[in-house]
């Protein structure tokens, strides 16, 4: 992050934006009598290339900017962007955010001030953008290679690479002005394998905030690994009994349980306006004594972590539960004001064509007294959840449903039968209640997890210990 | 570069951008500008909550050398930027490895193209005044009020409209147009029930015409009503039962099967329905066609996105596999012919019974209203679905369900589809009524 208060910043000496002019933009926003005005400036460079059917066959090259101008008037919000950064068109969007304000003193811009400095999160190396695509198609050439000939009953093999580049401005009429360079790179290994006359296709991929430096050769291998092993696991793996079990979750991953069932409902505009199923519980003992959930922007290259949020907001950890009592709600600016509490640095935006909302970065169950073994022994009949695909959650009613790629029953106090494909669906607070034991492995996972919320899709990190809850609704057959 | 922001600004970006790719060695070239205008407004307590307006461009192109194909997108028009842009993408390609079925579309593909007025642009859309865009919102917010009663927690209702116009170009010939407009209300409630829960319900319209665009009236209490559905949910029982899945929500389970009908799917041996043409898949119930020439659709056009000229597509016949949707790498590699790539207006052939009608035959079901999560393995078809709605008891509906599970094989399923509704949901592309199956594992309590 480069918090300044000169005129020399990416977006002056790229685009030739000055100070002068954000200030003028800040004026025009307030002219109207809003409260506060925003600017926020993005610029994304990103490179994207496949492998298929034995080549490096594919690319995609992508540049996006622009700038979103946001007023507030109370509660109100009055939003325009411009994919331009031309100073009459950064004044014109200014002039259409101003229009939710019809009265009012006119507010003066306050001088810019130092920002926080929070920083070396994601150290860059070089920008993607510097990479020659010869290194970056190499890297995927290598790696689809190796999964093609890892095991002879892979059938088909496909790769798919990202590097990303994103430079994000943040000024304000308080007088903020901030940016960060943040990276982001995927790498994603999938697989097509048959035996037997039976076909299965998995695939494993991991993201972080980094550069190219990140792909060492153990972790290109690490990919293809376990692309394979998760995909052969198919194999042998059958669906569960249909109905109410006791559910053990594995760690890592199944922070996707958290993100879920309960941090979306945790996220303060939903609470602000009364729907989602947590509006009435912030003090109150919602869990276990031994369960506490945290959301960080402060983990060192993970998806979801942010110097800065979109407001500005300098990154920070948030404990939501803490010895089983709901504490804070996730913030941004405008639920804030309305709690009368700080920000928490939870205003996310997907881009710069969207106001931002509060939103998950890194969210975690933080270890507890249980030993892994002794939880998985304490189940005579249910199942081990290992690894994940995909979420989704009714934030009033609270009901959460997350889709299964692959676990073990449990019988008897020990793993048994491979399972797979299979739906658990239940109800957050009703979840808490019956989170029973707790492990000490917390662990955050390293997959490609994006959080969708009102059409806007941001990266988003997750991390779970070994947990039991007493029970689930499974969604197997036979019933 | 040009003013991108006017028709002739539009073919300018475009040509200008083809010139330079090729200029720079690249043999054949699709370029697609596209130029956009959208403005919503969201009405909360009565008043306006959020307010946005934006114009939105870009510049699109395909690059072809030799079998070398890379693909890329900017919205920084700026000439130096635009010189920049294309050095990158055109050295990215030059460094790719060459795919002996990857060439631009095959001129062929462009003949036959219809010359037909698709209806999809109305003028009025642009003169919208920011007090009628206020009022229509107003309205709805005031209709879900006052439908959603003493249960109220929340109500919002959100007008928007989109103008886009775009044109594209390809260096072997092909050149297409298009302009459409869009108008959208949406309105979401949220109510208290007898616990904690505080269920809620949405209701959408959309048309291309402004005219044609639902009364507020109608979206305000219809948001209002799902939310009433909701009130007093309970789990039903564990096991094999009917199934009607309501009109709006049939995408996402009819997705899972058409995912299977996409040539790369096919050729990456990841289809269920690999082998299948020809071949019955379904109950003779499942006919469904691609139509891409309905007036005022959300799916019509003329060509597709590879510049291949639209025709109406048979997809499933009286439960048989009509067709697959080949694009023309995918069907370079697997040696068959392009259909498309992508479908336009899906149309699930209708039937006789409204909705009531279909609830009245069933014993012992569920009315799915909506789904929550879930997945399907696409290699196997295994399916499983969070779901909520209506329990189904003796032809009546009784109580609201939640928290239930879904769960089967695609390939099992849509032969079990006994009944579909007249009730065609319209705001969609794809176009189905509700449809009724039997013998669907639910998992309860």
């Amino acid at each position: 992050m480069k918090p300044e208060a000169s005129e020399s910043f990416y977006f002056s000496t790229a685009f030739g934006v000055s100070s002068e002019d954000l200030r003028a933009v800040l004026s025009e926003a307030l002219r109207r009598g809003g409260d506060f005005a925003e600017i926020f400036i993005q610029h994304h460079s990103g490179s994207f290339v496949g492998f298929e059917d034995g080549a490096v066959n594919r690319a995609y090259v992508q540049v996006d900017l622009g700038a979103g101008v946001r007023v507030l008037k109370g509660d109100q919000t009055g939003y325009a962007y411009t994919e331009d950064l031309k100073r009459e068109s950064l004044l014109r969007a200014a002039g259409t955010a101003a229009s939710i304000a019809d009265h009012g003193a006119c507010k003066v811009v306050a001088p810019w001030a130092r920002g926080v400095a929070v920083g070396g999160l994601y150290p860059t190396q070089r920008l993607f953008a510097q990479v020659l695509p010869q290194a970056q198609i190499g890297l995927v050439r290598r790696v689809g290679e190796k999964l093609a000939s890892r095991d002879r009953r892979v059938v088909k093999a496909s790769v798919s690479f990202a590097g990303e580049d994103e430079v994000v401005l943040v000024a304000n009429s308080e007088g903020v002005l901030v940016e960060d360079t943040r990276p982001m790179t995927h790498l994603l290994a999938a697989c097509v394998m048959e035996q037997d006359g039976k076909r299965e296709s998995n695939a494993y991929a991991q993201s972080r905030r980094a550069g190219m430096e990140m792909y060492d050769e153990a972790l290109l291998d690490e990919i293809v690994e376990q692309a394979v092993a998760r995909t052969a696991f198919l194999f042998d793996a059958g669906s569960p009994p249909a109905g109410d079990m006791p559910v053990v979750l594995a760690p890592a991953t199944s922070g996707i349980l958290l993100h879920e069932a309960m941090g979306h409902g945790f996220e303060a505009d939903f609470n602000r306006k009364g729907v989602s199923i947590f509006s009435s519980m912030l003090g109150k003992t919602i869990t276990s004594p031994f369960v506490n959930i945290v959301d960080s922007g402060l983990i060192p290259g993970a998806r979801g972590s942010i110097h800065i949020d979109d407001e500005g907001v300098p990154a920070q950890r948030t404990v939501l539960v803490e010895n089983g009592k709901l504490v804070s709600y996730l913030h941004d600016r405008l639920s804030a004001a309305h709690y009368q509490v700080s920000p928490t640095g939870n205003g996310r935006r997907e881009d710069f064509r969207c106001p931002p909302l509060p939103r998950m970065r890194v969210t975690m169950m933080d270890s507890g007294p249980h030993d892994p073994r002794e939880i998985i022994a304490a189940v005579s009949k249910g199942i081990y959840a290992v690894d994940f695909a995909n979420g989704e959650v009714a934030i009033g009613a609270g009901d959460y449903s997350f889709y299964v790629k692959s676990g073990f029953l449990i019988e008897d106090g020990k793993l048994t039968r491979p399972i797979k494909d299979v739906n658990l669906i239940g109800n957050g607070p009703d979840t808490l209640s019956k989170v029973m034991m707790v492990g000490n492995d917390s662990a955050i996972d390293v997959g490609t997890w994006a959080c969708g919320k009102e059409g806007q899709s941001v990266p988003v990190g997750l991390g779970m210990p070994t947990v039991l809850v007493s029970s689930i609704t499974v969604g197997g057959v036979n019933a | 570069m040009s003013d991108s922001t006017t028709k002739s600004g539009l073919r300018h970006t475009a040509q200008a951008a083809m010139t330079g790719a090729l200029r720079r060695g690249v043999k054949d070239v699709k370029a697609v500008a596209a130029l956009g205008r959208s403005v919503s407004v969201m009405y909360r307590k009565g008043r306006p909550e959020r307010v946005e307006e934006a114009t939105q461009r870009s510049l699109s192109l395909s690059l072809y050398i030799d079998g070398k194909f890379t693909s890329c997108q900017t919205n920084d028009l700026r000439g130096s930027a635009v010189e920049a842009f294309l050095d990158r993408a055109v050295a990215m390609c030059e460094a790719m490895n060459p795919d002996p079925c990857r060439f631009i579309t095959d001129s062929n593909l462009y003949e036959g193209r219809k010359n037909l007025e698709l209806d999809l642009w109305d003028s009025t859309v642009q003169e919208t005044s920011p007090a009628d865009r206020h009022a229509f919102a107003a309205a709805v917010e005031e209709a879900a009020v006052r439908a959603a009663g003493a249960r109220l927690i929340s109500a919002q209702a959100t007008y928007q409209d989109d103008d886009g116009e775009s044109i594209q170009l390809h260096s072997n010939g092909f050149e297409g147009e298009r302009r459409s407009t869009q108008a959208w209300a949406f309105a979401e409630v949220s109510l208290t029930d007898d616990n904690d829960r505080r269920p809620e319900g949405s209701d959408v319209a959309g048309a291309r015409y402004r005219s044609d665009l639902a009364l507020p009236k109608a979206v305000g209490e219809g948001a209002a009503q799902s939310a009433l559905e909701k009130v007093g949910a309970r789990r039903m029982e564990t096991g094999k039962r009917a199934l009607i899945v309501e009109a709006r929500t049939v995408g996402r389970l009819l997705g899972q099967l058409l995912g299977a009908t996409s040539g790369r799917a096919l050729q990456q041996r990841q289809s269920i329905l690999e082998g299948k043409l020809g071949l019955s898949v379904g109950s003779e119930l499942l006919d469904i066609v691609d139509d891409p020439f309905l007036v005022r659709g959300f799916g019509s056009r003329l060509s597709d996105a590879e510049g291949i000229s639209a025709k109406v597509l048979p997809v499933f016949n009286k439960g048989v596999l009509a067709s697959y949707f080949i694009d023309t790498y995918y069907g370079r590699k697997m040696g068959m012919a392009p259909t498309t790539g992508s479908r336009s207006n899906l149309i699930v052939t209708p039937g006789t019974a409204s909705l009531d009608e279909l609830i009245s035959h069933v014993a012992d079901g569920l009315l799915v209203r909506g789904f929550i999560g879930g997945s399907s393995n696409a290699v196997t078809g295994d399916f499983s679905l969070g779901v909520y709605g209506t329990r189904i008891e003796s032809g009546v509906a009784t109580y609201p369900v939640v928290e239930a599970n879904i769960s089967g094989c695609h390939l099992d399923l849509w032969q079990r589809l006994v009944a579909v509704g007249s009730d065609v949901y319209p705001y969609s592309s794809l176009l189905s009524p509700s449809l009724v199956f039997e013998d669907v594992q639910i998992a309860g309590t």
